[in-house]
């Protein structure tokens, strides 16, 4: 587990990221989302070990990260700039990560350049940016690092490579319990990865919650009610997130299972009702909002 | 044994990316040099005059030990790829991906410092080493490699390795302290030439600001303690021993990696791309880098303003204006540099104000002497010993021999061998003690000029009983009364002739007399020269030691030399020295030996070899439109000339006045002096005319015209001037047409 307890940096008096705790449990994908400049790649580079941090610590497996190389041969960082020898070409890297990690699968780097259609011996510089994306990918999966730290990784992925990597990963979590964490500033990017979600903003952590979580427990509802006072009657006994009304239409955004949801507005007096499904930008957009975000801006741009 | 092989897997990952220094270093040291030498020892075998005179072998011996003595080429690459290879190596610490890439990996700090550092190291001692050796191959195949050849190979090859290591870790730490090539660069600059930088400022403030100030030693004055190319000059100086200069560099060199791998360990990862790693040390450096600046822009604008205090000229306004100006410049410059952002110029104000007080604080002791270095003089009580160097023709052009037979110069000789005592040290001590005083008595240096007209200077040194050294040069009024009795006390002491004059020194007597040194000597006035035969100049040389420990100062205070005493010693093909004996008219036992062997002791000229002669007076005038070269007088007087100085000829103008009758000719060659013999004893002062010049025509086919041409300038003794020179050129010009 890596476990990040009241972490800070500043730079040049800017506070990048301000006492941020956030624990990243084995064997989930974490999604770290957050507009350009909320800490995210910070967060990462000090998880990483590449940045100390100001305050705070990060253990990983209960190792302090900095400077530890036993904690670090569990991580494998991929920058949103992932950087390859001048004139280097994937045998090279693969030749480096093989000094470096001591478990780099060979074989698999190779099998894995060949699927997703990548020359061992062309140069690196020559390839294009997702071609890049996907080697560091490569890489990072083939070092056999418990713990893969990728800072918008997925940016520049195509949407079948995208899938491609979704079932590496998955298979590479199973087989050996790999925990990828992804920062991206775009919500859509992670929605059908992730497992767990933590949202910063302004170098604090907004919140960090399951997914599955915070899907079953908010409910979308659409409806018409007979009258104002069956109106106000029913809108008393919900745990109100967001509404809208727009004429007869009313669309709720209430907390609560599905179930109790559906059991509460059977017994209301409304002409019509209907529970939708939500999306996770709908799900953020309405957590942040109660708290006084305005989430689109912050994330959906 | 696995991280062993861990750490090699990684060096060789790591060379993979240096290729180009690995290919720059090989072309150089294995391909380069090597050819350069196979070439010249091809060249050298083939010249026919060396293969005559049967010398091939002993060229080529010269031609490799000139190789490996301080090869400056070499050092310069040496410091050149230093620089490169700690900037390359490193370098990966300006890029933010890169120092993602490899901080992020589970690699120490200290290995991946290692890992770089080693490779460094490997990229230049491996190619260098084999190029020494295929040289030495190739020297050996010649037959000439010998165990010296051989061991200052070596020696050389550690000397650079030693450079290369204080450079290449001086580069690395810059490049710790830095994020951005340019800075790193000026970073190397101010580690090289910081310490010099300000040891030059501080010397000549001093120089500037205080009356008395002397430079005993002015390479050790401005050689920083913190430099490997100061302790290379002290080895090249034969200060040091190779092995001793060798541990020296490598100390340097072990000091400044701890300090560079503490600042790499210490360096923020984010700092990558900013000018400074360390912001807390940027208002260290600004300060630093601002004061001197502001000082050394004030000083050159005191001396182009002719501010000059200590002789009573000028203003301070300007040179404070611009030494402002240079301090604005500089912490603007420093903090665009620093922020990357040129609206960063007037950023931390504070900076500017500090810097400027320090500065203003420096300025102002120097120009107010609060130290009180020219009112300092230890009491006679204090002082073990004294030495003296009086401004003297000998004293500072002549070379001396040291028990090595080495030549040094006046001041080595005199700081290592002249300890006055007893009563002479007091009388140097109360000389110095009591100029010191006439001269503070003059609110200027200018004033004291004016006041006391034959003025001359003497640099004093005390080692004082507690072990330190008092040094000063001081200004002598040579008249004044008290001066005049000091000075004769001084110069009639057994002890101070001993150190002061060369010719007293026993090993030049033994250089002069060994078969060892080859010598030329010659007696004359430097208008007519008669060689000497060894015998006679160790005849000569005899008598002129007897004679300089007679007490004649009062003779010696009046007179003029009758002639000089030349002496070349040479030793090997370029090691030698050349000295000039004055002889006096009362060093009766030189001119009696003279006398007695056949050699004319009279300085002067018979007018019986003279055709004419022309006395051209100088008019010292303010009137820049004048038009120096007088053609009239130069045609009809061809050969005259007038002066080559430009910038004289803005301020003289000259007349010329021709003679060629007889008795005029006697006349004047009465009263001239050889203007090429100087005059000799200090406290003389000026003896002659300065404004008349003597050009003396010689006849054909007479002895001075075989040996020094159609003309020889002479000046006339002060006083002597005779009548109707005076009358044709009188003081003032215009009358005289």
């Amino acid at each position: 587990m890596i476990e990040i307890k009241g972490i800070s940096k500043n730079f040049d008096g800017h506070k990048a990221v301000d006492n941020v705790s956030v624990s990243i449990k084995e064997n989930t994908v974490f999604g770290l989302i957050g507009t350009n400049g909320a800490g995210k790649s910070t967060l990462l580079r000090m998880v990483s070990g590449i940045l100390k941090p100001d305050a705070g610590y990060i253990l990983i497996d209960d190792r302090p990260v900095f400077d530890n190389t036993e904690a670090k041969k569990d991580i494998f960082f991929i920058s949103d700039e992932p950087y390859f020898f001048t004139n280097g070409n994937a045998s090279d890297m693969q030749k480096y990560f093989s000094v470096i990690y001591p478990e780099f699968d060979t074989e698999q780097y190779y099998q894995m350049l060949d699927n997703f259609g990548l020359a061992k011996r062309r140069k690196i510089s020559t390839f294009s940016k997702g071609m890049k994306k996907q080697l560091a990918l490569i890489c990072g999966v083939c070092s056999k690092a418990k713990y893969l730290l990728c800072d918008e990784a997925f940016d520049g992925l195509d949407p079948v490579m995208r899938q491609g990597m979704k079932s590496i990963f998955a298979d590479e979590m199973e087989k050996r319990g790999l925990t990828p964490v992804i920062a991206s500033h775009n919500l859509r990017e992670l929605e059908d990865i992730c497992d767990h979600v933590g949202l910063l903003h302004k170098g604090g952590v907004l919140l960090s919650k399951e997914l599955l979580d915070m899907k079953c427990n908010i409910q979308k509802v659409q409806c018409v009610f007979s009258s104002e006072e069956a109106k106000v009657q029913t809108m008393d006994k919900l745990t109100l997130m967001k509404a809208d009304t727009r004429g007869q239409l009313n669309t709720l955004t209430v907390r609560g299972s599905r179930e109790e949801v559906l059991a509460l507005f059977g017994n209301a007096d409304t002409v019509f009702y209907e529970v939708l499904p939500l999306s996770l930008e709908e799900i953020f957009i309405s957590e942040t909002e109660v708290v006084g975000y305005d989430i689109k801006k912050l994330i959906l741009g | 044994m696995i991280s062993k092989n861990l750490f090699l897997a990684r060096l060789m990952e790591d060379l993979k990316r240096r290729a180009w220094l690995i290919l720059v270093s090989v072309l150089l040291f294995v391909i380069s040099i090597p050819t350069y030498v196979a070439m010249n020892i091809s060249l050298i075998s083939a010249r026919e005059e060396l293969i005559r005179a049967a010398r091939v072998n002993t060229a080529l011996y010269e031609f490799a030990n000139n190789l490996y003595s301080g090869n400056s080429g070499l050092f310069l690459f040496t410091v050149v790829f230093a620089i490169i290879c700690g900037i390359q190596g490193f370098s990966y610490l300006y890029d933010r991906s890169k120092v993602d890439f490899y901080h992020s990996k589970p690699i120490k700090t200290t290995t991946r410092f290692f890992t770089i550092w080693t490779n460094g190291i490997m990229i230049f001692l491996v190619p260098f080493l084999i190029g020494t050796l295929i040289n030495l191959v190739f020297f050996a195949a010649n037959g000439i490699l010998d165990v010296k050849l051989f061991s200052n190979a070596w020696i050389f090859v550690l000397m650079s390795f030693g450079l290369y290591l204080c450079i290449y870790h001086l580069a690395i730490l810059a490049l710790m302290m830095t994020g951005k090539i340019g800075v790193t660069i000026m970073g190397i600059g101010v580690f090289l030439f910081y310490e010099v930088c300000i040891r030059m400022l501080f010397a000549g403030y001093s120089d500037y600001f205080f009356r008395f100030f002397y430079i005993n030693d002015e390479s050790n004055w401005v050689m920083p303690l913190l430099s490997p190319f100061t302790y290379l000059s002290y080895y090249d100086l034969e200060k040091w021993s190779g092995a001793f200069t060798f541990f020296c560099l490598l100390l340097f060199a072990a000091a400044v990696l701890f300090l560079a791998l503490w600042c790499y360990k210490k360096r923020p990862a984010e700092r990558a791309g900013s000018a400074m790693a360390f912001p807390v040390v940027q208002p260290l450096i600004k300060i630093g880098i601002a004061v001197p600046v502001m000082l050394f822009a004030g000083i050159v604008t005191s001396d182009i303003m002719e501010y000059r205090p200590v002789e009573g000229t000028g203003n301070p306004g300007f040179p404070i204006f611009i030494g402002i100006l240079a301090l604005l410049i500089t912490c603007g410059l420093i903090q665009v540099i620093f922020e990357a952002d040129i609206k960063g110029t007037f950023h931390k104000k504070i900076h500017i104000v500090i810097s400027f007080v320090i500065a203003a604080c420096i300025a102002l002791i120097f120009r107010f002497d609060l130290p009180g270095y020219d009112t300092r003089m230890p009491s006679a009580d204090k002082i073990e010993y004294a030495t003296l160097i009086t401004e003297s023709g000998q004293g500072y052009y002549r070379s001396y021999l040291d028990e090595d037979m080495k030549w040094i110069s006046k001041q080595e000789y005199v700081d290592k061998y002249m300890k006055l005592t007893g009563e002479t040290a007091k009388a140097v001590r109360d000389l110095a003690a009591h100029s010191e005083a006439l001269f503070l008595e003059q609110p200027n240096k200018n004033q004291f000029y004016e006041t006391y007209k034959d003025t001359g200077y003497i640099v004093v040194s005390f080692r004082l009983k507690n072990g330190n050294m008092f040094t000063r040069q001081i200004p002598v009024a040579l008249r004044e009364k008290e001066v005049v009795a000091y000075i004769e006390m001084i110069e009639t002491s057994e002890e101070f002739i001993r150190y002061n004059e060369p010719a007293m020194s026993e090993e030049l007597l033994s250089a002069v007399e060994s078969g060892n040194w080859q010598i030329e000597a010659s007696w004359g006035n430097n208008i007519l020269n008669e060689a000497l035969s060894r015998k006679q100049a160790i005849q000569l040389l005899k008598c002129y030691r007897e004679d300089l420990l007679i007490n004649n100062y009062a003779a010696r205070s009046s007179e003029m030399p009758a002639g000089n005493f030349r002496l070349s010693l040479k030793t090997g093909v370029s090691y030698y020295g050349n000295l000039e004996f004055m002889v006096y008219p009362s060093f009766t036992n030189c001119i009696q030996y003279l006398k007695e062997n056949g050699f004319e002791t009279e300085a002067y000229i018979s007018a019986e070899n003279v055709e004419k002669i022309v006395v051209t007076r100088d008019y010292p005038t303010e009137n820049e439109e004048i038009d120096f070269y007088d053609e009239t007088t130069y045609e009809s007087t061809p050969g005259v000339y007038f002066t080559a100085d430009y910038e004289k000829a803005q301020e003289v103008e000259s007349k010329a006045s021709s003679y060629s009758e007889r008795a005029l000719l006697d006349a004047i060659l009465a009263s001239a002096y050889p203007g090429s013999m100087d005059w000799e004893y200090w406290y003389q002062g000026n003896p002659i005319e300065e404004n008349y010049r003597i050009s003396v025509f010689f006849k054909e086919n007479t002895p001075c015209f075989e040996e020094y041409g159609s003309v020889a300038d002479f000046y006339f003794l002060k006083d002597s001037l005779p009548d109707f020179v005076k009358a044709d050129l009188p003081d003032n010009p215009d009358t005289t047409e």
